[in-house]
C-alpha cells in the first residue's frame, strides 16, 4: 500500500512542487495545509504515514506546528523543509521533533532522501 | 482553510506550469504584503515576502530572490529592535522585489525550478544607502553576540520552567535574534574589489623590483565578505601575489625561449562557494619545481629521504608551508618564495583554507578559501566521552537516536581523545555530519546537549594538537568547548 502524506507549506508553488516530487516517487499525498494551526489539524484527521513541513508559515509556525503534532503522536514523521539562511532553526526544528530536514530550493532527490529515511 | 487542492495526477514537472504558478502565487503575496505593511503587520509582511524567496530560488530567479531577501532583512531588522517601521523603506524595498519579480515572471526568462542558468538581466536595482561608522556595525554586532548567550541560558532556563507561554516567547525571542545578527552580519559585507583595487599597485611594484613583465587582471570582485575577512584577506593575498610575480613568472627572455608571451599573466578571481568565498591567485610561470623543494626538504631533514618523489601538490604546500622553510635561499631556486607559512596562517586563523596546484611549465595556482563573516556562528553542542563540542550547524545534517542494534563510529573515538574514551552505557544520540556529495556521516556523541550562538575564537595552538578543532568556544558556564573541523575531520576518516 501507498505510504500517505501530509504536505504543510503556505505556497501553492512549493505544495505543488512537494507533491510532483512525492508522487512521482509513488507516494500518496492525502491533504495538505497551509498554515500551522490547520497543520496540525489535519494530522489528527488524516494520521498520515509523513508530513512535509515549512518552518515560515502564517498562524503558528512549522516549529510550533511539529511540537503539538508531536504532543498528540509521539511517532509521527515530520521532514522539516527550510529556507536557505534559517539553518539556525533547523536545530530547533529536530528538537521540536522533526526527523529529517531539507533545505529549499529542493532537489527532488534530497526530498525522496530523507522521506525514506523517516519512513525506515 | 480548506482541505487543500484536489490531489493531482501525478505529471513531469513542467516549467509552464511553474512558470505561471510563479507569477501568479508571487504578485498574489505580494499584494498580501502591501496589504500587510499598510496596516504595520510587520509579521505578515515578513512571510510573504520570505514566500516569494522560496519560490524565486526554486525558480532560479536570482535577481528576485536577491531583492526579497534584501527585504526580508529590512523587516527582519525592524522586528528585531521593535522601531516602527519607515513606510517609505519599505514601500520602495516591496517596489524593488516587485518589479524584480514582474522580470522574473516575464516570459523571456520563465524557466524550470532548479534551473541551471539565470538570466541576467534580472539584478535587482540599486538599493538605497546610508553610510554607517564600521566602529557602530561593530559594537552592535557585539551587543547582538551578547543577546544570542542570553538567549541561550533564557531557552534553558524556560525549558526547567516548562510554561508553554514562556516557551513561545522565547523560540519568538530565538528567532529575532537570529534575524537580528544576520542583518548586522549583512551590514558589515563589502565588495572584495575594495580589496582587488588596491592590488594592481602591488603586482606593478613587484613587477618593476623583479625587471618582469606581467598583464595583471581581476575578476569576481563583486562577491561580498565581512569587513574583518577582507582585512585579514589583504596580507596573504598580497604575499601570494609578490610570489607570483618574483617566483612564478619567468624573467621576459626565458618566457621567450619557452614560447611563452613576454608579459606573464596573473589573475586573482574570487568565486562563491558554499559557506564562503575562495580566492584564487594564478599565474602563467614555470611552476614550482618539486625536486628542488624536495631535495631541500630532505637536506634540512624536514621530510625523510624516503619521501614520495615527486611530491604531490598537497605535500609541496605542506612543506613550503613550514615556518621559514621558504624564507631560505630555496626561495629562488624553488620558484616559491617568502611567505607561504604568513598566507597558510592568516587564512587558518579565519578558519579558511589554502590549496595549491602546480604544474611544470605551466604555472601555480594558489586557492584561499575562508568563511564569509566572522563573528558568531550557530553550533550543535554535544558530549562525547564526557567532553563537550561545538560543531558549526552549517556542517550537521541533523540529529536522531540510534535504530535499534545500530553501532555507529563513536566520536569520542574517532578524535583519538583516548583519555575520555565514548560513553557506551547509555544508547547516545547520533549526529549527522554533512559531507556533501559524499552523504551525511553518522557518529555517535553521549547526548546532544542543545543548539547554541557561538563566538568561535581560533586556537592555532589547539589546531596543532587537534587537527579536527577549528577553534573554541566559551560555553555558558565558563567551561571551553572545541569546535569541531568537520571536513578536516571527513577528510581524516575517509581521505
Amino acid at each position: 500500500m501507498p505510504r500517505t502524506a501530509l504536505i504543510c507549506d503556505d505556497a501553492l508553488f512549493m505544495r505543488t512542487m512537494v507533491g510532483d516530487i512525492l508522487q512521482q516517487a509513488g507516494y500518496t499525498v492525502v491533504g495538505e495545509a497551509t498554515t500551522g494551526a490547520e497543520a496540525v489539524a489535519r494530522y489528527r484527521e488524516l494520521r498520515p504515514d509523513f508530513v512535509t513541513m515549512d518552518i515560515v508559515m502564517p498562524d503558528m509556525g512549522g516549529i510550533d506546528a511539529v511540537r503539538a503534532i508531536r504532543a498528540e503522536d509521539p511517532g509521527a514523521r515530520v521532514v522539516m523543509c527550510s529556507a536557505m539562511g534559517q539553518q539556525g532553526l533547523v536545530v530547533e526544528a529536530i528538537q521540536a521533533g522533526a526527523r529529517e530536514f531539507v533545505v529549499k530550493p529542493f532537489q527532488p532527490s534530497r526530498v525522496l532522501e530523507a522521506v525514506e529515511r523517516v519512513l525506515a | 482553510m480548506g482541505a487543500g487542492r484536489p490531489v493531482p495526477p501525478a505529471v513531469a514537472l513542467s516549467a509552464a506550469r511553474y512558470a505561471a504558478l510563479f507569477s501568479a502565487e508571487s504578485r498574489e503575496q505580494l499584494v498580501r504584503a502591501r496589504r500587510a505593511a499598510d496596516a504595520a503587520d510587520l509579521d505578515a509582511c515578513f512571510r510573504a515576502v520570505h514566500t516569494v524567496k522560496g519560490m524565486a530560488g526554486a525558480m532560479g530567479h536570482a535577481g528576485a530572490e536577491a531583492a526579497a531577501h534584501a527585504a526580508e532583512s529590512l523587516l527582519a531588522g525592524w522586528r528585531a529592535d521593535g522601531a516602527t517601521p519607515s513606510a517609505d523603506e519599505l514601500t520602495l524595498a516591496l517596489d524593488l522585489l516587485e518589479s524584480a519579480v514582474d522580470r522574473a515572471a516575464s516570459p523571456a526568462v520563465g524557466q524550470a525550478p532548479n534551473g541551471a542558468s539565470i538570466a541576467a538581466a534580472t539584478a535587482p536595482a540599486e538599493p538605497r544607502t546610508v553610510r554607517v561608522d564600521a566602529a557602530l556595525l561593530d559594537a552592535l554586532l557585539d551587543v547582538a553576540g551578547e543577546l544570542a548567550g542570553v538567549r541561550g541560558r533564557l531557552a534553558d532556563a524556560a525549558a526547567r520552567v516548562g510554561d508553554a507561554a514562556l516557551a513561545r516567547a522565547v523560540s519568538d525571542a530565538s528567532r529575532l535574534t537570529q534575524q537580528l545578527q544576520a542583518a548586522l552580519q549583512e551590514a558589515r559585507l563589502v565588495p572584495l574589489a575594495e580589496l582587488f583595487d588596491q592590488l594592481p599597485r602591488v603586482v606593478r611594484e613587484a613587477a618593476r623590483a623583479s625587471g618582469r613583465e606581467v598583464a595583471f587582471e581581476t575578476a569576481g570582485g563583486d562577491a561580498a565578505v565581512d569587513r574583518g575577512v577582507l582585512d585579514a584577506l589583504a596580507e596573504p593575498l598580497t604575499h601570494l601575489l609578490r610570489n607570483a610575480v618574483d617566483h612564478g613568472v619567468e624573467p621576459p627572455d626565458e618566457r621567450a625561449r619557452a614560447g611563452k608571451p613576454a608579459a606573464g599573466q596573473v589573475r586573482v578571481r574570487a568565486d562563491r562557494v558554499t559557506g564562503g568565498v575562495r580566492v584564487t591567485v594564478a599565474d602563467d610561470g614555470r611552476g614550482v619545481d618539486r625536486a628542488a623543494v624536495r631535495a631541500a626538504a630532505v637536506a634540512r631533514g624536514l621530510l625523510p629521504p624516503s619521501a614520495p618523489d615527486p611530491l604531490d601538490d598537497a605535500a609541496l604546500l605542506a612543506v613550503l608551508a613550514r615556518p621559514g622553510f621558504s624564507t631560505a635561499a630555496v626561495g629562488r631556486v624553488s620558484g616559491r618564495g617568502v611567505g607561504v607559512d604568513a598566507a597558510l596562517a592568516r587564512v587558518r586563523a579565519l578558519g579558511g583554507t589554502l590549496a595549491l596546484e602546480t604544474a611544470p611549465g605551466r604555472g601555480t595556482r594558489f586557492a584561499l578559501t575562508v568563511p564569509l563573516t566572522l563573528a558568531v556562528a550557530p553550533a550543535v553542542l554535544v558530549t562525547a566521552g564526557g567532553v563537550p563540542y561545538a560543531v558549526p550547524v552549517a556542517h550537521v545534517r541533523g540529529t536522531r537516536e540510534p535504530h535499534p542494534g545500530e553501532t555507529v563510529p563513536q566520536l569520542a573515538d574517532l578524535l583519538g581523545r583516548a583519555d575520555h574514551p565514548a560513553d557506551t552505557s547509555t544508547p547516545g544520540d547520533v549526529l549527522l555530519l554533512d559531507r556533501g556529495a559524499r552523504g551525511p556521516l553518522a557518529v555517535g556523541v553521549d547526548r546532544v546537549d542543545g543548539q547554541r550562538d557561538c563566538v568561535v575564537k581560533p586556537v592555532p595552538a589547539l589546531r596543532a594538537t587537534f587537527r579536527t578543532a577549528a577553534g573554541a568556544t566559551i560555553l555558558d558556564g565558563g567551561e571551553v568547548a572545541l569546535v569541531l573541523d568537520v571536513p578536516a575531520l571527513a577528510a581524516r576518516l575517509s581521505p
